[in-house]
Order: structure tokens, then C-alpha cells, then sequence
């Protein structure tokens, strides 16, 4: 047997007790390419959801690119063992998925902003890269 | 039923690439990646895969128009989609069946565990 890389790409051949080990190294690795891409995707977060707040007729459309990064961490974070982030993405994922259906007329309300505000701190403090 | 080949669409790269190591190493299966709904729709065409792993929330063609355009084409309709999405709720479910889904594997996933899984919804 011969274990993949991301890419496609064949290693040497190797038995079971090799395979496994050889699997976990792979994950091991993926895990940390994906741990180093945090900071880009939280300062990313944090931009769309400040420029949300300055309101505009792009309110909605910031706080739609904001709801778009939380939900991909929701799905991805967790997938990589970062099951923490993954939650506190999943919970923003889904207050901004309820807020954005119900076509908030004029921008979101103080109140949004505050609970907004809260659900993107538990996300950057569900990991060094997003603690200051 | 026999899996040789696995489609996955997703357009995060970071899913892409955990769903690649775990399909072919885990699960020893081929893989093909696509970042679109457009793309793999055009793969499908081309490499007629056994099984393909759809992401609902894609820009462009989101997942379930894809879907129903897998099940529109007469070369592509028989193969079964699995959706893969965040947070799915039991109504969403029965949503995407309906639309001709096989069935729904929820975000975040183990990759350890994912080709059980697949296996399962295709037996179920």
C-alpha cells in the first residue's frame, strides 16, 4: 500500500502499522496548513464584519461574506480536529443565516451588533491565531 | 454497490484537500476534485464517477441546482449524489431527498470515518 498526499501524490509503499502511522503524519500535516491559513481567514472575518458595521447599502452584502467565512469554518475547522472553532463558527453561522432570511430592512440592530460582536470573539479566542 | 471512483465539489480547498486524503487513503478509492458546480458538472461528464459528494452552499451554482442538473441529463441521473453541508437540519434532509439526493453527510466530518459513512448512505 502507498499513502496519498493531498495531492494525488503516491509515498513509498509500507505495511499496516506504517500505513496508519504514515495516514496520521499526512492529517498531522494537512491539520498544520490549515491552522497557518487562520490568520488570513480571521483578519478576513474581522474586515468584512467592520465594514458591515459602518453600515451602507453593502450592510448585508459584508455581513453575507462575513456569514460565508464562519460557515466554511464551521464545516472545515471541525474536520480538522479544531472542534472548538468549529462550534463557535457553527453558532455565528447560524444566528447570521436566521438575521440575513429575515431581510433585516435599514441594517442590523444595536443588539445584532453586540451578540454579533460576541459570537466573533468566542471564534477568534477558539484559537491562538486569533488571540491578539 | 462497488465504489471505484468518487466526484467531490466543494469550493473550499481546505474540505478538498482533507476529502482527497481521506477518500483515497482511507476509503482507497480514486478521486477527482471539483471547485464548482459548473466543474462538476462537466467532470461528471467526462469521468462518470460512482459517487459524487456535492457542497450545498457554493457560489455560482450552489449545490442542490447542481443536483437537479445531474438529474435532468440522462448519462449522469442513475449516479448517486451525496450533499454535504454545516449544521443540516432533519427538514433540510428530507429537502434534498426529495430534489433526488442519496443523502446528506453533515460538516464537520471525520476524515477517519468518512468512507464508512458514504458506504452506508449507498447501502441504506
Amino acid at each position: 500500500m502507498a499513502i496519498e498526499d493531498e495531492n494525488g501524490g503516491d509515498n513509498e509503499e509500507v505495511n499496516d502499522a506504517e500505513y496508519d502511522e504514515a495516514l496520521d503524519e499526512v492529517l498531522g500535516t494537512l491539520r498544520r496548513e490549515y491552522e497557518d491559513e487562520l490568520p488570513a481567514r480571521f483578519a478576513e472575518l474581522k474586515n468584512y464584519l467592520d465594514k458591515a458595521k459602518e453600515g451602507g447599502e453593502k450592510q448585508l452584502e459584508w455581513l453575507a461574506q462575513a456569514h460565508t467565512i464562519a460557515h466554511r469554518l464551521a464545516g472545515t475547522a471541525g474536520s480538522y480536529g479544531l472542534a472548538e472553532l468549529s462550534h463557535n463558527a457553527g453558532i455565528f453561522d447560524a444566528y447570521c443565516k436566521r438575521l440575513l432570511k429575515s431581510d433585516v430592512k435599514g441594517g442590523a440592530h444595536l443588539e445584532d451588533w453586540r451578540e454579533i460582536d460576541a459570537m466573533a470573539e468566542a471564534i477568534f479566542s477558539s484559537h491562538p491565531a486569533g488571540q491578539h | 454497490m462497488e465504489i471505484n471512483k468518487v466526484l467531490m465539489v466543494d469550493d473550499d480547498q481546505s474540505i478538498r484537500r482533507i476529502c482527497q486524503v481521506s477518500l483515497s487513503n482511507v476509503g482507497r478509492w480514486q478521486v477527482i476534485l471539483a471547485e464548482s458546480g459548473y466543474d462538476g458538472l462537466e467532470l461528471a461528464r467526462k469521468e462518470k464517477p460512482d459517487v459524487i459528494l456535492l457542497d450545498v452552499m457554493m457560489p455560482g451554482m450552489d449545490g442542490p441546482t447542481t443536483l437537479l442538473k445531474l438529474r435532468e441529463d440522462e448519462d449522469l441521473k442513475h449516479i448517486p449524489v451525496i450533499l454535504m453541508t454545516a449544521k443540516v437540519q432533519p427538514q433540510e434532509v428530507e429537502q434534498y431527498t426529495r430534489l433526488g439526493a442519496t443523502g446528506v453527510i453533515s460538516k464537520p466530518f471525520d476524515p477517519l470515518t468518512l468512507p464508512s459513512e458514504i458506504r452506508k448512505l449507498l447501502c441504506a
